[in-house]
């Protein structure tokens, strides 16, 4: 149990292990398993179809028939919301995925291997960070060509420093540990020790901010979507949902208000979940004692 | 000091070059046939040809970035648009005091609302004003600006209609006469009350969006670091010195638990120049974000490529600003 004493005194605090089921990863994770349901299978929600008008029903409010209401020709609020789950999360699962694989190797890379591999990848990261990331991805989703796929990478282009930074600054004091020092040693090979024996403490930390990161994920590609850089209509993206619904907005509450708390319920369920993984509490120092 | 200046500007030159190496790229390199992506939907090959030419698309790469550079160094030059046909340049001149102004006055009310609500949900924690700040942040942190824009606009134009849905002024309001491009501030030189409380009127709905989405970090930091100076010694020092609380809050905790807010807020400003786009589509504001989206709907890519640039500077210079105020706020980072 020496380690146990060594690691008390490193400079980062590189913790192991998932925290215990606390409300906030329970009540996120409930939220997130939701929305995993209606992106695989949205027929179990609604069995209205998403493309059938009914132009004589346009912005109907909201029934039992039709939870949202319907939106300027007539087609089922609810429904579109649902099946657009799909489209939404997945674009953004895998920009966060994109970013988070290319961060993490490069950040291993950049930690380990130190010199100047590392200072490269440090500056680029550096340029990365001194950009307003929004218009840039705006241009290179415009430059690409706009839709799905140009969404996609150009915000998995601007989000994987993060992650490149996050990683390095763990390798940097996990790269000093004796189980580290043991194995380089015994003469392991790099590639060895970082898939053994750095990587397993990076992995937690890396996905607790991919969780967080997929809610801003979202919100990200509907605000592209929203101003027509992202997905196509008629796509039933939550971002271009609401983009019809700026247009109706004296027309129908309801496709205002219904999708946008979609949106909400989604990005707080990501974000409850992300906390509760990392533990939840620990965003609050410890000893900062609230006083008076 | 100088050292440090001279280090940040140097970055900053640097990161503007990679800029137009990134614009240049986007807009020479990777659309496949650049001139027809120029020259926009339905145009002819002829004229795909003669842009072609034009810009100089048949030398080599090298060759194009030099004369990109040159004409952006010498010229500000950043080509046509299409919709508009005026010089980029122009239309950016002419639509930027407009997000200027709306910038301006949101990020003043963001600074004053941040610090106010921020330092009363620190004085009483797990009080009435703490529990509703803490709706607020968690609110403002989920909803996307567009939507928080798109009920402002559902509720006070839709429904009550007391406020008006969009633009800078009504449409039997003539603008004031040009001295600052702020048109609340022009209105005010000229003496013309009724323009001025139109162009109020008409800055409710974005302003109040912007406010609203950015608050929820600004508060939380500020209650936060607001909290952490309070325990520190030097405010027992005070109290037993028998201060009174109210100037300990203001003149010593306030000064100190500042720092960290500003270069928040200054990276939160850079970025605001960016996502201004959603807000100004939704109220058409006429600034370089509903340029930027109408540009965006008809493909439309120097003034695309000209907006990237501006922003990205704006948000470079700003970043560079903030970093030399720094020093001057914190005495501790004069030396590092």
């Amino acid at each position: 149990m020496s380690t146990v004493a060594i690691e008390a005194l490193e400079p980062v605090e590189v913790r192991s292990g998932w925290p215990r089921p606390n409300a906030s990863a329970i009540a996120g994770g409930l939220i997130v398993a939701l929305f995993v349901v209606m992106a695989i299978a949205p027929g179990l929600f609604s069995s209205q179809s998403i493309t059938a008008l009914n132009v004589s029903n346009h912005f109907a409010p909201p029934s039992w028939h039709h939870l949202f209401g319907t939106d300027e020709v007539g087609r089922d609020v609810f429904s579109r919301v649902v099946h657009g789950t799909r489209y939404t999360l997945s674009m953004a699962l895998a920009i966060v995925v994109i970013a988070a694989v290319i961060g993490t190797l490069l950040g291993l890379l950049s930690g380990y291997a130190g010199g100047w591999a590392d200072q490269l990848v440090m500056r680029i990261t550096d340029i990365f960070f001194s950009l307003p990331a929004f218009i840039v991805a705006m241009a290179v989703a415009v430059a690409l060509g706009r839709g799905i796929v140009s969404l996609v990478a150009a915000l998995s282009l601007i989000w994987w420093p993060t992650y490149a930074r996050l990683v390095r600054g763990m390798v940097l004091s996990i790269k000093e540990r004796p189980h580290v020092r043991s194995a380089q040693a015994l003469g392991a090979s790099r590639a060895r020790i970082l898939r053994r024996h750095v990587l397993p403490f990076v992995q937690q930390p890396v996905l607790v901010r991919a969780t967080q990161d997929i809610g801003y994920a979202v919100v990200a590609v509907a605000s592209l979507s929203f101003i027509g850089v992202g997905a196509q209509p008629p796509t039933p993206e939550w971002g271009l949902i609401l983009a019809g619904a700026r247009v109706s907005v004296t027309s129908s509450w309801s496709y205002v208000v219904f999708p946008g708390l979609v949106i909400m319920l989604a990005t707080t369920g990501f974000a409850l979940l992300g906390d509760g993984l990392g533990g939840g509490i620990r965003r609050r120092p410890a000893g900062k004692a609230v006083r008076r | 000091m100088l050292a440090y200046v001279l280090r940040r500007l140097l970055w900053m030159v640097l990161v503007v070059w990679v800029i137009t190496v990134i614009t240049f790229l986007l807009s020479h390199v990777i659309p496949a046939d650049p001139a027809a992506a120029a020259a926009g939907v339905g145009a002819t090959p002829a004229q795909i040809h003669a842009l072609t030419v034009k810009m100089g698309l048949q030398h080599s790469l090298l060759t194009q970035y030099a004369d990109y550079l040159k004409g952006l160094v010498f010229h500000f030059d950043l080509g046509t648009s299409i919709s508009t046909g005026d010089a980029v340049r122009t239309d950016i001149a002419n639509y930027l005091p407009a997000t200027l102004e709306l910038v301006v006055i949101s990020f003043a009310v963001y600074l004053i609302l941040a610090v106010l609500l921020g330092t009363l949900a620190a004085r009483k924690p797990g009080g009435v004003t703490d529990g509703m700040v803490r709706v607020l942040a968690i609110l403002s942190s989920a909803a996307p600006v567009f939507w928080i824009a798109l009920l402002l606009q559902l509720v006070f134009f839709a429904k009550l209609n007391w406020l008006p849905s969009g633009g800078r002024l009504g449409t039997f309001d003539t603008p004031p006469p040009k001295v600052t491009g702020f048109y609340t501030i022009d209105a005010l030189i000229h003496g013309q009350f009724p323009t001025f409380l139109a162009a109020l009127d008409h800055m409710i709905i974005p302003v109040a969006a912007i406010v609203l989405s950015l608050l929820g970090i600004g508060v939380r930091l500020i209650r936060a670091s607001v909290l952490e100076e309070l325990d520190q010694a030097y405010v027992r020092t005070a109290e037993a010195k028998g201060l009174r609380a109210r100037s300990i809050l203001v003149r010593h905790v306030l000064r100190n638990a500042l720092n960290p807010f500003v270069s928040m807020s200054g990276i939160q400003l850079g970025y605001l120049f960016a996502w201004i786009i959603l807000v100004e589509t939704i109220v058409q504001w006429p600034g370089i974000g509903l340029y930027a989206y109408q540009s965006f709907q008809s493909l439309d890519y120097n003034p695309i490529m000209g907006i990237t640039l501006v922003v990205s500077v704006i948000f470079v210079v700003l970043n560079f600003l903030i970093d030399l105020l720094y020093p001057l706020l914190d005495p501790r980072v004069r030396t590092a």
